[in-house]
């Protein structure tokens, strides 16, 4: 199997995800009217806006947590939905380019699911960004997203099959994201300067982030295949 | 509760689990059995 | 040992797993006995350490489950025949492995208790132990989810090697995660206690015990599920022996 063959595929799978996502409307109609209803709750679960300011980082990792739960059942709904994965299956499509096509579009959406928000943050949360912040800020996004999105995609293949399998997404994949939320949400800490944290402090966690997002990618490439044939 | 009742509790919380686990198991293959040929049972 | 049990054997049983039975027995009460009257109290943690004994055999136990596990997994992967009985053996080890794993957080909990005042802490230990028992209980499910014997034993092992990696990925990120919030100079023993030579060989002789307990659990489990397997084969051959007789006109 060539690798621009696998690029091809990738490719392919994900502008066909990206223009599902944008024709459909799910994302703008559902997704993120949903994370910013989350966001609303915890100001009204914490209900101080000093606690909020502090916890902002926290919060918006735990709204994108969330959101990628309906996002990463949603990608693999439309795989499942007419059988569309076994007809690529018996087209002979590489496994590896449908994984990465899939990670590749749930990258896209997860970053547009981030940077609402981290503007809900900025808004609701009266959160404060500098310009080496912002940097950070979008620098962790794109590595967190990858993370999720590299590890969403291979337990997302596993509930591909068979209705009734939705419900282990959360129990598989939130555990398994635990290393993610915690950098993530360090390295947030120091873009919005929360509890004193300095931006420059942030790096080595975006670091971080990009080992896992790294591994992940590594491990769901060989695992994909042979999870998702059956 | 005491310091000792904390002790004897984990050791009975530690043992007792596992015989249930075991006892459950063997009940389990009783069950089995008589819907398997020998064939089945390699170990035997 | 009862009546019922010496006159009726488990099907499961073999002189191996009647042996290690016996021996996981007698071990138990010899390290009960060292445990709880033989061994000395510790210096700094008092009589809490005599939960130690049950407390690290069994957190042991559980890593070496997870471990092995991933090992049975991936020699099924990697076998050319995918031999069912590997996948079995995995399944049977992250059974014992949970339930190990369970207890390790109860005692644990009951051991900080005593020794910080407190039954939960966040430890960078007991975080990952938390998770790890999460993930596992995950890795039951996808095993429970139906479909052939070899799709499940194909899709479990993937899950199982995908947990394992979990193991250091969690345990450091949490352990950083942790240095950041380094409490001030509270004494808080951290389970690692300075032992004489009979608190140790006790604890090294608990994880030997555990350990046998382990084996034959998982020899037990493996062969009933073995079982399980093989009744559902006979009722999809029953099934279609009665198809084939439908379709033959009498």
């Amino acid at each position: 199997m060539s690798a621009s063959r696998i690029v091809g595929v990738a490719r392919a799978v994900a502008s066909k995800d990206l223009r599902i996502e944008w024709r459909s409307r799910v994302m703008t109609n559902q997704v993120l009217p949903f994370a910013a209803i989350v966001m609303v709750l915890f100001a009204f679960a914490l209900d101080n806006d000093g606690i909020l300011q502090r916890v902002a980082p926290g919060l918006v990792w735990m709204a994108t947590l969330f959101a990628s739960l309906v996002v990463v059942q949603r990608s693999f709904a439309v795989e499942s939905a007419d059988s569309a994965i076994d007809a690529l299956r018996l087209a002979g499509v590489p496994s590896q380019g449908v994984y990465l096509g899939k990670v590749a579009a749930l990258v896209v959406q997860l970053v547009v699911c981030e940077a609402v928000l981290a503007a809900l943050a900025l808004i609701l949360y009266r959160v404060n960004v500098d310009r080496h912040g912002a940097v950070l800020l979008v620098t962790t996004c794109i590595l967190g997203s990858l993370g999720i999105a590299a590890l969403a995609a291979v337990y997302g293949g596993l509930s591909v099959a068979d209705r009734g399998r939705e419900t282990l997404l959360p129990l598989l994949l939130l555990p398994a994201l635990a290393p993610v939320l915690i950098g993530a949400t360090r390295a947030t800490e120091s873009a919005f300067g929360s509890d004193g944290a300095r931006a420059a402090e942030g790096w080595p966690w975006v670091g971080l982030l990009a080992v896992f997002g790294a591994i992940f990618l590594f491990g769901g490439t060989l695992g994909f295949g042979p999870l998702t044939d059956e | 509760m005491k310091h000792a009742d904390f002790i004897v509790i984990s050791w009975v919380l530690s043992f007792l689990p596992i015989a249930f686990y075991a006892w459950r198991n063997a009940r389990r293959a009783r069950q089995l059995d008589p819907l398997v040929e020998k064939s089945d049972k390699p170990w035997t | 040992m009862s009546n019922a049990q010496t006159s009726v054997p488990p099907p499961t049983r073999t002189a191996t797993t009647r042996n290690l039975g016996l021996i996981a027995i007698l071990g138990s009460v010899v390290l009960a006995l060292l445990g709880l009257f033989f061994t000395a109290e510790d210096v700094v943690q008092g009589s809490s350490v005599r939960i130690m004994y049950v407390h690290v055999p069994t957190a042991w136990v559980a890593y070496l489950a997870f471990v092995f596990t991933a090992v049975c997994s991936a020699g099924y992967l990697r076998g050319k025949k995918h031999s069912l009985n590997l996948d079995r053996l995995a399944g049977a080890s992250a059974e014992v492995g949970v339930i190990f794993m369970g207890l390790t957080l109860v005692t644990g909990s009951l051991w900080g208790r005593l020794s910080w005042g407190t039954y939960w802490d966040w430890d960078p230990r007991l975080t990952t132990t938390v998770f790890l028992f999460v993930t596992y209980v995950g890795y039951l499910a996808v095993r429970g989810l139906g479909g052939t014997q070899q799709q499940r034993a194909k899709r479990s092992a993937i899950v199982a090697l995908f947990a394992v990696i979990e193991i250091p990925l969690v345990h450091f990120s949490v352990l950083l995660w942790r240095s950041l919030h380094q409490e001030a100079t509270v004494l808080r023993p951290n389970g690692d206690v300075r032992m004489d030579g009979l608190m140790l060989f006790s604890l090294v002789f608990g994880v030997a015990v555990f350990t046998v307990i382990f084996a034959w659990l998982v020899l037990h489990r493996n062969r009933v599920l073995a079982l399980v397997d093989a009744v559902e084969m006979r009722g999809i051959d029953a099934a279609l022996a009665a198809r084939h007789a439908e379709g033959v006109p009498t």
